[in-house]
């Protein structure tokens, strides 16, 4: 697997994700549900050029959205928390920005 | 915080003021905390958004907003400071805002140019002489007479004739097609008084009672309804009533009738001294005119456009006001020769005023509490109001502002008058200043 296609989307604007990156330097990404704790290090380390420490990953269960007269079940998704060296950061905002 | 001028113009300033660091800073603070109790973002409480998000989001809103405010606060005070007093809505070019430096911003306006000297000794003024001609109060005692006259059917009945009044029902049909509410039932039309179509007015004339007959008359050109315009009209008439004016006559019994006078030698006397009172304004103002062509062309100075421009706009509107009174209607070019004329007008009167506001301020004109009672004893004669409730009324703040400057008006034109030679005679002819004015 490709590392673009590991790391679906960065979890940026919410407020557990924004405590986690100020007081212990974690990054929070969403991923593919087959990416092992691993292959997430290495795309990390590959796309935004920074040392990774150790990686912590999460499957959330998808939630049930109601379609018309049922349910329909959200598919899940895997989160991964990836904490960086020292020193190291991403800023999601410049790529954006330019 | 730093202040510095530079006059531009006579007329034009320039205020580059710069804020001190600490007071941007707390400004800005505060802008954000405003706004992070107050903004909505998704993936977090209301309040609990970083700044650093929040500066992404809304960060160019909240420096406009900061800019705005720091003017608003500072530019005031800069003014008083530097004791300038703007007279347009100044334009203001913000410099960058950062939160850690000063904020500099340059301010553009106008402000009333400093007049040091004016020329006002000396001008030759002409004064027109104040005179009641008799034929005028004649004349003035015939309108009154004509206004209270009678309406009478001559005995025996004749045709009718001009200054009759005619009543009539007729139709009107325009290229053989009776026109719907084209008509009317008992019209009164007086006759050669041009009330009507000029060949309907004529065709009135000679006629009796209970004539019918049919007269053409073609509609202006302008007529206001686009369906008559330029179109020949089919009037059909029937009279029913031809009636003359029965002037009263000019006795002491007309005077009664006219208002408070016992006798005809009163009314006389009052319709007099009213001639003779607007004889005497028109020649203060003639007077007054002359001041101000004569303050102008010796005193040339720049004026700030934006009074100008004011002073145009409430000109403009008084003669659209007067001219829906008339009934006149403009055409494109007569409106913009019209507009010129007024912005020329304005410039001068603007001038004018500035001119003898220079001069009150070196001569230190005041208007005392004695001069307003007196204005006040003046307009309750004039207006006929009780002269207690003249003074509770002119308690208030801007009804005596306006009082002050026509007093003070006054005591300058009587100053600048008592400055000048007084010629008595009419000036001479405007077409002649205005052709020196053009071989100049």
């Amino acid at each position: 697997m490709s590392p673009e296609s590991i790391i679906r989307r960065p979890i940026v604007l919410t407020e557990k994700a924004n405590r986690l990156r100020e007081k212990t330097n974690q990054y929070a990404f969403e991923v593919a549900r087959a990416a092992t704790k691993t292959s997430i290090k290495e795309a990390v380390q590959k796309l935004f050029n920074v040392k990774v420490e150790s990686v912590n990953t999460m499957v959330y269960r998808g939630k049930d959205r109601r379609m018309g007269r049922g349910y329909a079940k959200m598919q899940n998704w895997k989160k991964a928390v990836v904490t960086l060296k020292e020193g190291d950061s991403i800023d999601f905002f410049a790529e954006t920005e330019s | 915080m730093q202040i510095s001028t530079n006059r531009i113009s006579p007329v034009m300033m320039e205020l580059s003021v710069e804020v001190p660091a600490d007071t941007v800073k707390t400004e800005l603070e505060k802008a954000y905390n405003t706004l992070s109790k107050k903004a909505h973002v998704k993936g977090f409480r209301p309040g609990k958004t970083p700044r650093d998000v929040l500066r992404r989001l809304f960060g160019p809103q909240v420096q406009n907003d900061v800019v705005n405010s720091l003017v608003n606060d500072t530019l005031p005070r800069a003014l008083t400071e530097k004791n300038l007093i703007a007279v347009s809505q100044p334009v203001v070019e913000p410099g960058r805002l950062e939160a850690t430096t000063t904020f500099a911003y340059k301010a553009r306006f106008e402000v009333q140019p400093d007049i040091e000297d004016v020329k006002y000794e000396g001008f030759e003024l002409f004064r027109p002489k104040v005179e009641v001609d008799e034929k005028a109060v004649e004349a003035e005692l015939e309108r009154i007479r004509t206004a209270h006259s009678t309406l009478k059917a001559p005995e025996p009945a004749r045709a009718a004739k001009a200054n009759d009044v005619v009543t009539l029902d007729f139709t009107l049909s325009i290229d053989g097609a009776e026109v719907k509410d084209g008509g009317g039932q008992g019209v009164q039309i007086e006759v050669g008084a041009g009330q009507a179509l000029p060949e309907l007015d004529a065709a009135l004339a000679g006629k009796n009672v209970g004539d019918t007959f049919t007269a053409d008359a073609k509609f202006a050109d302008d007529h206001p309804k686009a369906e008559f315009r330029g179109k020949t009209g089919s009037f059909k008439v029937t009279i029913t009533e031809v009636k003359e004016k029965v002037l009263p006559a000019l006795d002491d019994e007309l005077a009664k009738d006219v208002g408070n006078f016992q006798t005809l030698v009163e009314l006389r006397a009052n319709v007099h001294s009213q001639l003779e009172k607007i004889a005497k304004d028109r020649s203060e103002t003639v007077v007054a005119e002359q001041i101000v062509t004569k303050l102008n062309d010796n005193n040339p100075c720049d004026v700030p456009p934006s009074l100008v421009e004011q002073q145009a706009r409430l000109m403009e509107q008084e003669v659209a006001m007067s001219a829906r009174r008339l009934g006149q209607r403009f055409t494109k070019e007569s409106l913009e020769a019209l507009q010129k004329q007024i912005r020329v007008d304005a410039e001068r009167k603007v001038r004018a005023g500035l001119l003898m506001a220079a001069i009150a301020k070196k001569n230190e004109f005041k208007v005392t509490d004695e001069d307003l009672e007196k204005g006040m004893q003046e307009l309750a004669a004039e207006t006929g109001k009780n002269i207690a409730k003249l003074r509770v009324e002119y308690r208030e703040k801007a009804k005596r502002d306006i009082l002050i400057g026509m007093i003070l008006e006054d005591k300058i034109l009587d100053f600048l008058e008592s400055k000048s030679k007084i010629v008595d005679g009419d000036p001479p002819k405007a077409d002649d200043a205005a052709a020196k004015e053009e071989t100049k």
